[in-house]
């Protein structure tokens, strides 16, 4: 059905091309005229009437195809059926002068792709020009090879006179005449006009072929582009934002967000509860991008998440995620994380890092500082290792950062880098409450500084804060 | 610059000692003669006094050989470590994995 | 920007090394610098190797400049093989035992690590990798 609908369309642009084709042979057939009018040459046929003809049945051919807004499936037959005959009756007015008109309406009508057409082109060629040559060969311009003559017979010309008028006047056996130019020239370009069909209809399979695959090829680019961002969609919608679930706790405030660069990365951040008094924190970033970047994305929040509702030991949890993830990690993908474990009751936070950037610590009301403990190898590069776990107890007041580090590598349009410092600064002179404040803020600045810069990385922020 | 192995045994315990760079051409190298002396082997010692520079193909090959030595109880110690070499073990995480002295 | 064109043969590896070293020491770059630089040419210039033209051997341009304000290191890489990222293909160890499973993200991560910025483009049929480092 669809490909019905892809040579449907194909056929009226076609149309087109035949309605200025027939609008050119109006033009040239106007052209001929005025020179034969200025006797810039010599015809001896009385063709004014055949001109008018001519015109008459392009321009009307041309005005149906307008009116039925080149839709029509008859209309391709009688554009190129006028365009034909206007050629069939030019060739039989200059005969010998225009060979190569026999040629062009089936060349012409490769342009529809459908070899059906192009088969009956040729079939109506074949005909229109074999009346073409059985008037042409008295009426039109004497081909002198097939005249045959009395032997001895005399020719006579005077300077005023053409050889055509002085071959003419001589009687002669118009039969035969007749007889010589059909066999002897139609038949002839019968035989070329055969080779040209068959040429034109092999070409014209090719680009039905052709037609047919670009097709298949652009549906299959559009399916993945919408699949692409299907798999955009659902990576982001993996990502926790209904942030109201914690919106009643007493104890702490959390936000999150990221910014994607065009291309799917693998950034992202992860909170959930354990059980009543302890939250989740996590915050990773796949190398490479695109879908391997996204799968590998996936994987690991899930499987991270599995493991932390299982264990309260962030090294144990790494330790084993490590081990899942490294299993068939034959393309070598990673990923650098952050796990924190935050006890509501004890505000005691244990964390394990696992080759990612160090988090931002802001006690309450002193300047920020980077979280530094010792990191551990990151995910997905060799299994069965050890990872190790760090605490730290945070009060009321105290502000925890997390981010990746599409953050701190952002470019300024002079190639400076955004770098950490900058980003403690940041933070130091926020002294909002909402974390959605913190967040918008840091953003904010940013794109300042990288003004006009694409983003090259996904930018990806958590940030906790004790009330 | 090119990698001079110099090895030695004592019972269980084999110690290689590194001169030069273990970059992408010379780290076969070392992989071959670790490999071949591994099956007798329980502790591994590898001395970086004579060399500063592992590229990530050095650091490949001892991580498997550390995954090898692992899996059969053995154990790896790199020692006389120097500031490059260092900074790469801190980089990665891989000072946490590998014991060093 | 000093250039200099080798074939992508992992012997001329040293060569590529030398260069962008002393490169880096007439633009008065820290040891540090030039260590973490050396590093990422054993692993980049060893995967353009690899990959960069299949199974055979092509040209390489590497070249050794300084950008922006304040100056950073820059070292690029291009080559005219078929497109292809070498920031996110790691180097296969070499002979690796069917058993042993691939360690995974070594290179990149360390490179990643060491450079403020990598960037790749496929521009004019050419791969240019380009490592930028401030002097710090």
């Amino acid at each position: 059905m669809d490909t019905d609908r892809l040579f449907k369309e194909n056929e009226i642009k076609a149309n087109r091309m035949m309605t200025l084709i027939a609008g050119v042979t109006i033009a040239i057939v106007v052209v001929t005229w005025v020179l034969f009018e200025l006797e810039f040459f010599y015809i001896r046929v009385q063709f004014r009437g055949l001109m008018v003809f001519s015109i008459l049945l392009l321009a009307s051919a041309m005005c149906l195809a307008s009116h039925f807004k080149y839709e029509k499936s008859w209309i391709k037959y009688s554009l190129m059926g006028s365009v034909t005959i206007v050629y069939a009756v030019t060739t039989s007015v200059l005969t010998y002068n225009v060979v190569l008109l026999v040629t062009i309406p089936i060349i012409l009508s490769v342009r529809y792709f459908n070899k059906k057409y192009t088969t009956s082109i040729a079939v109506l060629s074949a005909v229109v020009f074999f009346f073409a040559y059985l008037f042409g060969a008295n009426h039109g311009m004497l081909d002198l090879n097939f005249i045959q003559y009395a032997p001895g017979t005399q020719i006579v010309t005077n300077e005023n006179m053409w050889l055509d008028d002085a071959v003419r006047d001589i009687p002669y056996d118009h039969w035969l005449m007749i007889k010589n130019t059909i066999i002897s020239n139609y038949f002839v370009k019968l035989l070329q006009l055969i080779i040209y069909s068959a040429a034109a209809v092999k070409l014209v399979g090719y680009c039905q072929d052709v037609m047919q695959e670009q097709k298949t090829l652009t549906e299959n680019t559009a399916r993945i582009g919408a699949e692409l961002e299907m798999a955009e969609r659902i990576q982001k919608d993996m990502l926790p934002s209904i942030f109201p679930t914690f919106s009643e706790s007493e104890v702490f405030d959390l936000y999150a967000s990221m910014t994607p660069a065009r291309e799917v990365g693998g950034d992202f951040y992860d909170f959930f509860m354990i059980d009543d008094d302890h939250l989740a924190l996590v915050i990773a970033d796949v190398s490479g991008k695109g879908i391997p970047a996204a799968m590998f994305m996936m994987t690991a929040k899930t499987v991270i998440k599995d493991y932390a509702l299982t264990s309260s030991d962030t090294s144990e949890i790494f330790t084993i995620v490590n081990d899942r993830l490294c299993e068939n990690n034959e393309a070598g993908m990673f990923a650098t994380s952050w796990i924190g474990i935050l006890n509501l009751k004890t505000l005691v936070l244990q964390f394990t890092n696992a080759g990612h950037n160090y988090p931002i610590i802001q006690r309450c009301g002193k300047p920020c500082e980077l979280l530094k403990d010792k990191h551990g190898l990151f995910l997905g590069c060799m299994e069965g290792i050890q990872y190790k776990q760090s605490e730290i107890t945070l009060s009321k007041g105290d502000r925890l950062f997390l981010y990746t580090d599409g953050v701190t590598e952002s470019h300024s349009s002079e190639n400076k880098l955004y770098g950490e410092e900058r980003l403690m600064s940041v933070l130091d002179d926020i002294s909002a409450q909402s974390g959605e404040t913190v967040l918008s803020g840091v953003l904010k600045d940013v794109r300042r500084f990288s003004d006009g810069m694409d983003q090259f990385d996904d930018i990806t922020m958590t940030v906790l804060t004790i009330k | 610059m090119d990698l001079e192995l110099t090895s030695n045994r004592e019972g269980k315990e084999l110690t290689v000692s590194l001169n030069g760079e273990v970059n992408t051409l010379t780290a076969p190298k070392l992989k071959d003669l670790i490999d071949g002396q591994l099956p007798d082997t329980d502790v591994l010692v590898l001395d970086f006094a004579g060399c500063d520079f592992v590229s990530s193909a050095g650091l490949r090959v001892l991580v498997n050989d550390y995954k090898i030595l692992k899996k059969k109880g053995g154990q790896m110690k790199l020692i006389n470590i120097g500031k490059n070499f260092a900074e790469v073990l801190n980089i990665t995480g891989l000072d946490t994995v590998f014991g060093i002295n | 920007m000093k250039e200099i064109h080798v074939d992508s043969k992992i012997e001329n590896i040293p060569e590529v090394m030398d260069f962008v070293r002393a490169e880096l020491e007439a633009l008065g770059c820290s040891e540090q610098v030039k260590a973490q630089f050396k590093m990422a040419v054993d692993e980049l210039f060893g995967n353009i190797c690899l990959y960069a033209y299949g199974e055979g051997t092509g040209p390489v341009t590497v070249s050794v400049g300084l950008e922006g304000d304040p100056p950073a290191a820059v070292v690029a890489f291009c080559d005219s093989g078929s497109p292809y990222n070498p920031l996110e293909a790691d180097l296969p160890d070499i002979g690796l035992d069917i058993e042993d499973r691939p360690v995974g993200g070594l290179g990149i991560f360390l490179i990643r690590e060491m450079m403020d910025s990598m960037s790749y483009e496929y521009k004019d049929g050419c791969n240019v990798l380009k490592l930028t480092r401030l002097n710090g």
